[in-house]
């Protein structure tokens, strides 16, 4: 059993170094968007079954370029000040991918997404190139599903639906 | 003494210090401001800042504070909002050291309805340097309107502009491109009567305006025209496009095509614009092309200071060939909420001579 435990552990693959997760977040200002990325995520990824794909992070990791700018983000939509308040956790349910003798295929996905303590299902698609061993795509996340209060600052306001890219690499 | 006061004003107007921000920010696209108008009440960058934009600014300095709970209601409601701003230049050349206060501005806007508003700026022109001192203007005699216009915001994607202000040309935000700007338009002053449009969209922007001129600009240099440009948001980091510009005085017809390309990545930045300008003098059909160019790479390690190289140029052909270029070496920070420095080097290369120029400006806007 420890044998088979262990077996399991190694064939997941952790790519934190590969990983990349931003997000861009529209506002009713017109050419303000606001972008970030989430730095030095958690990705267990098996390529061979991508049901079960997980990704982690620290709310505190959710970077936008500026301090003060990170520093309400942090406060005011997550209301955390240190490192083990608040988590985004994802991980990919279902995965539904055309047969194809392509390299590269598009896949349904549905995913469950919990951020603090409140966990949603989400559907986007997924690029997933064989080759290369890579995953990558687009997902929105509505703030008010997950009860985030949307960042308002001096008149311009954070809309509702974020979205998120990534690009996950297994090489 | 009018043709006397025009000259002079105009002349440092147009051609030596004309500046709408010293502490503006272009490379803002690298953090996802891939336009002004969300700092800025002015689509083309520059001067009063909006609520957003103070907001931004308090928090960008070497001493961070950010708007009080008071300043912040206060200035979301406000009807009536202005700012002060001034800078005050040392320039030093190897023959030559002048310390002075360089321009002053007393920005407002005023909100008369959600969409009608009135943008004014008083400004004084810095006293003249060698000037006779019988043509000298009296200091009340510096003292003009820069910017006098209705404004009609018809709603966050469409913006009109009635009046005196700068036109929206080139990058058209840092004093650095005022050498670029000021050879595109030679002696014609850069404040016009004009009608500007904006358009704010998901994929670009454009704006076009017509123009007349100030009715203090000498008879020679009175230029009547229209332009435009247009910006596409290729992505969240790139935006670039071109810009037109036809201008006819009494005796010089102008024609100017551009392109211009914004970038930026996490500290990393780049401004360049180049631009080609046909003359036509009418007397004896003479004419001549002009190329101008700017480049500005900027490194920002840290949210309230950057370095930045600037490399610029002009070269005109035929008759008036001639050339100049200029590096920049810049290094500007700012230290709190209304206070900016900035030192830059810079060396001028005029046809086959050399000077190296140092200047050293200090800049306040406080509201």
């Amino acid at each position: 059993m420890k044998y088979l435990i262990l077996l399991s552990l190694l064939s997941l693959e952790s790519y934190a170094a590969t990983s990349s997760i931003k997000f861009t977040a529209k506002t009713n200002g017109p050419g303000i968007e606001v972008e970030g990325e989430v730095q030095n995520p958690i990705v267990s990824m098996d390529f061979n079954k991508m049901e079960g794909t997980n990704f982690s992070a620290d709310v505190m990791n959710l970077s936008t370029g500026m301090e003060k700018r990170d520093k309400h983000l942090h406060e005011k939509v997550f209301s955390a000040t240190n490192n083990g308040m608040a988590k985004i956790d994802f991980t990919i349910l279902k995965m539904s991918c055309p047969t194809s003798a392509n390299s590269e295929v598009e896949c349904d996905c549905i995913g469950n997404l919990k951020i603090k303590d409140l966990s949603n299902e989400i559907k986007f698609k997924a690029l997933v190139n064989k080759t290369n061993k890579v995953v990558s795509g687009k997902a929105l996340v509505s703030l008010n599903q997950f009860k985030l209060t949307a960042p308002t600052f001096m008149g311009i306001s954070v809309l509702d639906n974020v979205e998120v890219t990534f690009n996950v690499s297994a090489k | 003494m009018k043709s006397s006061f025009a000259l002079i004003v105009f002349a440092w107007i147009s051609i030596s210090f004309n500046s709408q921000d010293a502490y503006a920010y272009p490379t803002y696209i690298r953090l996802g401001y891939n336009s002004c108008i969300g700092c800025h009440y002015n689509p083309a960058g520059g001067g009063m800042l909006t609520p957003y934009g103070k907001g931004i600014s308090s928090t960008q300095s070497l001493k961070s504070s950010e708007l009080s709970d008071e300043e912040e209601e206060k200035l979301s409601h406000a009807k009536y909002l202005q700012a002060f701003q001034a800078r005050i230049l040392d320039y030093k050349t190897p023959t030559k050291n002048r310390i002075f206060p360089m321009e002053a501005e007393y920005l407002a806007r005023m909100d008369f309805s959600k969409e009608w508003k009135v943008n004014l700026s008083v400004d004084v022109a810095p006293r003249p340097d060698n000037v006779d001192p019988k043509d000298a203007p009296k200091d009340y005699q510096r003292v003009y309107a820069r910017i006098a216009e209705v404004n009609y915001y018809q709603n966050n994607n469409h913006s009109y502009f009635l009046g005196i202000s700068p036109l929206p040309l080139g990058l058209g935000l840092v004093d650095h491109t005022d050498f670029v700007r000021a050879n595109n338009r030679l002696q014609i002053t850069d404040i016009p009567i004009n009608f500007r449009s904006f358009g704010f969209f998901e994929k670009y922007t454009l704006n076009y305006f017509l123009y007349l001129p100030h009715y203090l600009e000498l008879k020679g240099n009175q230029e009547k025209g229209l332009g435009g440009q247009f910006w596409y948001l290729w992505n969240k980091n790139i935006s670039f496009g071109p810009q037109v510009l036809v201008g006819k005085t009494d005796t010089i017809k102008r024609e100017l095509v551009g392109v211009l390309l914004k970038a930026g990545l996490n500290e990393y930045s780049y401004l360049g614009e180049a631009n080609y300008t046909h003359r036509k003098i009418n007397p004896d059909h003479n004419q001549f092309g002009q190329w101008t160019y700017y480049n500005q790479f900027t490194y920002h390690p840290n949210d309230w200071f950057n370095i930045a190289y600037a490399f610029q140029g002009i070269k005109k052909d035929r008759d008036f060939e001639s050339s100049e270029t200029r590096h920049s070496l810049m290094f500007q920070g700012k230290l709190f909420r209304a206070f900016t420095l900035m030192y830059e080097s810079r060396l001028r290369h005029v046809n086959s001579s050399n000077e190296v120029s140092h200047l050293l400006q200090g800049f306040i806007q406080w509201w």
